[in-house]
């Protein structure tokens, strides 16, 4: 029994270790993927391009503008000389926000009148329009705070008569809100859920397609020592995979690492054990590689990507979603990776996420290999 | 002699397609046993079934005394199999491959030694893969390879090893010794062969055939005995030679309907050979044509298969 598992083990080995190109895809792939999604994937909205239509010309539209400019959030890229140019540079994509502000704009604040400032914004892209109008409403608020406290300070009171109450937040376990501390544990996850996965989906059908797998056919050997052998290697170059992954999270992308490694490996082998497992079980049940790469794609990386929790939280979802989400073992893995990332939650966290995935993978090997069958037709 | 393949009333069907059609056939143990028949007569279809890759739809197999559907185990631990299409992992060494097979079917390791003495059946010498250990599977010629997918399914010594078409595509000289190797293995070590073939003289080294055809098995006997039933049956066969075969054959279909060409000679069968030949001679002579040379001929295993196709074409038409 045990010289059946190993004789099959050493076989996928060599067969990996003799292939330059396909060791070096095993990879190089994941990392590359890491790469890519970590520095395109930003939901950060910062440096927006914005361009003044400033028909005032008065001190106080000047430094209402430069409230705008000395943000980090937005790049002042100019001013207009009339509507027609804007019209021009919002249509080109050269400049997302324009503010204008009338010629009236520091005489009526000045009579104690309101004034009112234009803003337009490229709605083409929703959330990014929605996070540019937060800011342009904060910006604006606190311009508004600093001239009425001004105003104040000149007839001898203080702000505090007028606001009472002022909101100070602090975000905890990623103090300045970056979004790479997030996308890129998610990424972690997302990666080890498709690339192990498809790795694996390759192996069996592989060999029905070359016709190698009579010679497992015919022989005295077991589905289980068949669907072990085949996981066993693939596990070891998912978990290098991890290593590599982590290691390129904390040291390239300087993602906040607070928890225990030895605690996220664990759930990472078990992940990984999950995902090489479904993998396989494609594997099993499809006929040709072509098949078995696209269900693998569909099957993985689609819905690890949408309901894993990955770019909104699970709760978000609809009743369907939540279903779901519950059937891909990127979702219990998810949470730890980011609760140990962030905020360095310790095992008594992580039990019942732990056992899940144990218990996933108990259900994945057993339906793979019941699903090897020593038949053909 | 005791049968060491028992086949039962075995019928295979896919979908409305019946593959192998109530084929009840036995093979006694040390014999080789060769099954004869076109593309798609059910050959490999029953090989399948006799290893147990593939249910029967009806009736039932033994093989070394076990159960086909019931002790698939035990038939695997008793049997090798050799398939058409060569299935050796290509990306492996000979040494390689040959462990692999070692560990699949549980041979203790020290004695994994095929290329020399031991290990495989004392009766066979090397296969001649001795000095190629580190060469990659893909990269040995294809008479090699099967060679090595030969070594491959005799590591662990089973009493009946199925070869299906294992020398298509081999070049004659390989195949030659192949059938060396074979023969060696049925007479000094007793293993029982079932192997398919097209190759008709392939067909001539087999101790029985059987014929497939159509999922049939047409007939199942010693070569001699069919070749003098089919004699018995469509007679003696005449062979015409001459220059001019094409004109000559257009014109011998009138008196012998029966007449065949086989490349540029025309076969004819008949109970009067004699007679025939003299009436063939000239009416040839009559229609001009004077080179003729006609003979009496020793029935071959193709004019003997295409007579048992035909006659059991007759009978299921």
């Amino acid at each position: 029994m045990h010289n059946r598992i190993y004789a099959i083990i050493r076989r996928e080995t060599r067969e990996l270790l003799r292939d330059p190109v396909y060791l070096g895809l095993a990879f190089i792939v994941p990392l590359a993927l890491m790469l890519l999604f970590g520095y395109g994937l930003t939901m950060d909205v910062k440096n927006i391009p914005v361009l003044f239509y400033d028909m005032d010309r008065s001190p106080l539209s000047r430094e209402y503008m430069n409230s705008f400019t000395n943000s980090e959030y937005f790049r002042n890229v100019g001013l207009a000389k009339d509507y027609k140019e804007i019209d021009h540079v919002i249509r080109s994509g050269k400049v997302r926000v324009v503010v204008v502000i009338p010629s009236d704009f520091s005489r009526r604040l000045h009579e104690g009148r309101p004034a009112q400032v234009q803003f337009l914004v490229d709605g083409s892209f929703p959330m990014r329009a929605e996070v540019v109008k937060g800011y342009v409403a904060a910006i604006n608020a606190q311009f508004n705070q600093g001239m009425v406290s001004q105003y104040l300070s000149l007839k001898g009171q203080t702000a505090a008569a007028v606001f009472p109450i002022s909101v100070e937040g602090r975000a905890w376990y990623n103090p300045s809100l970056e979004s790479k501390n997030f996308i890129i544990p998610g990424l972690l996850v997302i990666t080890l859920m498709f690339y192990p996965a498809l790795l694996a989906a390759l192996v069996v059908v592989r060999e029905k397609e070359s016709g190698t797998i009579f010679n497992l056919y015919c022989s005295p050997v077991r589905p289980w020592e068949v669907v072990a052998g085949k996981a066993i290697p693939y596990i070891g170059v998912a978990f290098i995979n991890y290593i590599l992954i982590f290691l390129m999270s904390v040291i390239l992308f300087k993602v906040r690492f607070t928890g225990s490694f030895i605690l996220l490996s664990a759930g990472a082998l078990l992940y990984i054990a999950c995902t090489i497992g479904i993998g396989l079980f494609i594997s099993v049940i499809s006929r040709t590689q072509i098949a078995a790469m696209l269900i693998t794609f569909l099957g993985t990386m689609i819905p690890a990507f949408l309901f894993s929790g990955f770019m909104a939280p699970i709760t978000s979802q609809d009743i369907t979603g939540q279903i779901v989400s519950r059937f891909i073992p990127a979702t219990y893995f998810m949470g730890m990776v980011r609760g140990i990332y962030l905020k360095g939650l310790g095992f008594s966290y992580y039990a019942w996420d732990l056992l899940t995935l144990t218990i996933y993978a108990a259900v994945v090997y057993s339906v793979a290999i019941l699903s090897f069958r020593k038949k053909v037709g | 002699m005791e049968n060491i393949i028992q086949c039962s009333s075995v019928t295979r069907r896919f979908n409305a397609f019946v593959a192998v059609d109530n084929v009840s056939l036995s093979v006694e143990k040390g014999e080789v046993f060769g099954l004869l028949g076109p593309n798609g007569a059910g050959k490999t279809t029953l090989i399948k079934m006799m290893c147990g890759l593939l249910e029967p739809s009806e009736g039932n197999i033994k093989v070394a005394g076990f159960d086909v559907l019931t002790q698939r185990r035990h038939v695997w631990t008793h049997i090798g199999y050799m398939s058409q299409r060569f299935s050796l992992y290509r990306d492996l060494t000979v040494m390689e491959n040959l462990k692999l097979y070692a560990g699949l079917y549980g041979v203790p390791y020290p004695s994994v030694s095929p290329l020399g003495k031991g290990g495989i059946r004392g009766g066979i010498e090397p296969l001649g893969l001795s000095g190629m250990e580190d060469r990659l599977a893909r990269d040995l010629p294809l008479g090699m390879r099967q060679r090595l997918a030969l070594a491959c399914a005799l590591l662990h010594e089973p009493p009946v090893l199925f070869l299906d078409e294992p020398t298509s595509g081999v070049d004659p000289v390989a195949r030659r010794s192949f059938w060396d190797i074979i023969y060696t293995l049925s007479r000094e070590s007793g293993v029982t062969i079932i192997v398919s073939t097209h190759y008709m003289v392939e067909a001539e080294y087999c101790d029985r055939l059987g014929l497939m055809h159509q999922g049939r098995l047409i007939a199942a006997d010693i070569p001699l005995n069919l070749k003098s039933t089919s004699e018995k049956r469509s007679g003696s066969l005449i062979s015409i030679r001459t220059s001019d075969f094409r004109r000559a054959f257009d014109l011998i279909t009138g008196p012998f309907p029966q007449a065949l060409l086989y490349g540029s000679h025309i076969h004819i069968r008949t109970f009067n050979p004699e007679s025939d030949k003299e009436k063939a001679l000239h009416f040839l002579r009559d229609a001009g044509i004077t080179d003729a040379e006609i003979s009496l001929q020793p029935l071959s295993m193709e004019e003997t298969f295409i007579d048992y196709i035909r006659a059991s074409d007759e009978i299921h038409a």
